[in-house]
């Protein structure tokens, strides 16, 4: 299942691990994404929390966490080519991998179709 | 209610699919396709922006040059008609009303081209504060620009040879068009106030060469450029010779002595400075803040603008940048970041 914050992040989950990164919304909003800033494996994660740093030409963004968990993976070769975020934002540009601490705060998140919907209020 | 005001391109924008913004009370183009893309036209090829924000005040009449005199810190006497110059409106403190580039037709006529931001207050200021006739004309004009290598080439296909002569900071009238030799960018090229109705038609002829760019584009390439940007690395409060804006304010005096000074930052690690970041010293104090910074294409390199205090400023070595509560180093250099190729 896929799922969507209010901020624009998205977060995968399989096996109890949500693969995290950021919407297509987010990565346009941002333009040319050029620094990301993403925790070492093993970092404590709150929900809703900072977990890390993107910034663009033009903008400093923060990363908030869409699940609280264990950080199992962090996307180093995305940390050497912030592009991709431009590129592939829900592919190759994954940002971190977590370990969920309790699979109940998913109800929390929307869906593919109400993050849609959100997106159509949010530009209106 | 507050309503934004558009600029005559505005419809051209949308169907160029460009991202809008806020900018000034207008709805102004961030970016069409990638701030990469489009600075780096500027740099190699041409870009074309929407400058219509701008403002525009006539100076007029017998007083004209005398009020110039009084008000601008630059001479205008020292400059011929079918010239322009930067310089500074003061206020009472010597701090920056705004910096400004004005044109001189005659010595009964020059033409004040003023920061979006700023458009009031300074024909505020000016009208308070001398004798000539003062007209804000900002909503009959549209402006232009055409910047990199190409645009001058690209200029002279549909406006003429004629466009070709105009030296460094000249301007000439083509019509109903004022055509200057000025930018924002570091590159050569042009600034070309249109009127509102003819701003469409003149825009999709050089767009046919110039790509299109929007304000982001238009910022990183004047920090590469070492420009300061009103209300960000000056402001009301800051003095020309702190700013490194005394070349244009000779007539202008300290009081005290200068305790503080821009200077440029190449950032040494990975970190981005930003605005209002703090600037230490290696024992971690405070010795300055960042007024403007990003990573930009054209030299791949995280720079910035900022505030030091003397002596920290006057010695081109390392300081440190306070990035989200990390000491990252930056050595302090002289501006420009970036300087065309003559």
């Amino acid at each position: 299942m896929i799922y969507f914050t209010k901020e624009h992040e998205w977060a995968l989950v399989e096996d109890n691990v949500a693969t995290i990164g950021i919407t297509n919304h987010a990565q346009h909003s941002l333009g040319d994404v050029v620094y990301l800033e993403l925790p070492e494996i093993g970092k404590k994660l709150e929900k809703d929390k900072i977990f890390g740093v993107v910034e663009s030409v033009k903008a400093v963004s923060d990363l908030f966490s869409p699940v609280s968990g264990t950080v199992t993976q962090s996307n180093h070769n995305l940390v050497q080519s912030p592009e991709w975020v431009n590129q592939d934002c829900m592919g190759k540009a994954w940002m971190i991998k977590v370990a969920l601490d309790s699979p109940s705060e998913l109800s929390s998140l929307m869906s593919q179709e109400d993050y849609d919907k959100y997106l159509k209020e949010e530009i209106k | 209610m507050f309503i934004m005001k558009t600029t005559p391109l505005y419809h051209r924008h949308l169907e160029l699919g460009a991202q809008m913004t806020e900018f000034a009370g207008y709805q102004m183009p961030v970016r069409y396709t990638g701030d990469k893309l489009e600075h780096m036209a500027v740099r190699e090829k041409a870009g074309l922006f929407d400058v219509s924000h701008m403002g525009e005040i006539w100076v007029t009449g017998s007083q004209a040059e005398q009020a110039i005199t009084h008000l601008v810190t630059q001479d205008p006497t020292k400059y011929s008609s079918g010239q322009a110059f930067y310089g500074l409106l003061l206020n009472q403190n010597g701090g920056i009303v705004d910096d400004i580039i004005t044109y001189k037709f005659s010595s009964e006529k020059f033409l004040i081209c003023v920061n979006a931001s700023n458009r009031e207050k300074d024909f505020d200021w000016i009208k308070s504060n001398c004798d000539a006739q003062v007209e804000d004309a900002s909503d009959n004009w549209s402006q232009i620009a055409i910047q990199g290598p190409e645009a001058v080439a690209i200029t002279a296909r549909y406006l003429g040879a004629q466009v070709l002569d105009i030296k460094r900071f000249g301007f000439i009238q083509l019509d109903d068009l004022i055509i200057a030799r000025t930018g924002y960018t570091g590159e050569d090229g042009f600034e070309i106030f249109v009127p509102n109705e003819r701003a469409t038609e003149l825009w999709d002829a050089l767009s046919k060469e110039a790509m299109p760019c929007g304000l982001a584009a238009r910022d990183t390439l004047r920090l590469e450029a070492g420009m300061c940007l009103y209300g960000h690395d000056i402001n009301d409060q800051t003095n020309p010779i702190e700013a490194g804006l005394g070349w244009c304010a000779k007539k202008y005096q300290v009081s005290g002595e200068i305790k503080r000074r821009l200077v440029g930052l190449m950032m040494q690690g990975t970190g981005i400075a930003r605005p209002d970041y703090e600037v230490c010293n290696q024992t971690g104090m405070v010795i300055g803040h960042v007024t403007s910074g990003t990573k930009t294409p054209y030299l791949n390199q995280a720079i910035a603008m900022a505030y030091i205090d003397r002596p920290y400023c006057d010695a081109l070595e390392e300081v440190y940048v306070k990035i989200r509560g990390r000491l990252e180093p930056a050595k302090i250099t002289k501006l420009p970041f970036y300087r065309r190729a003559k």
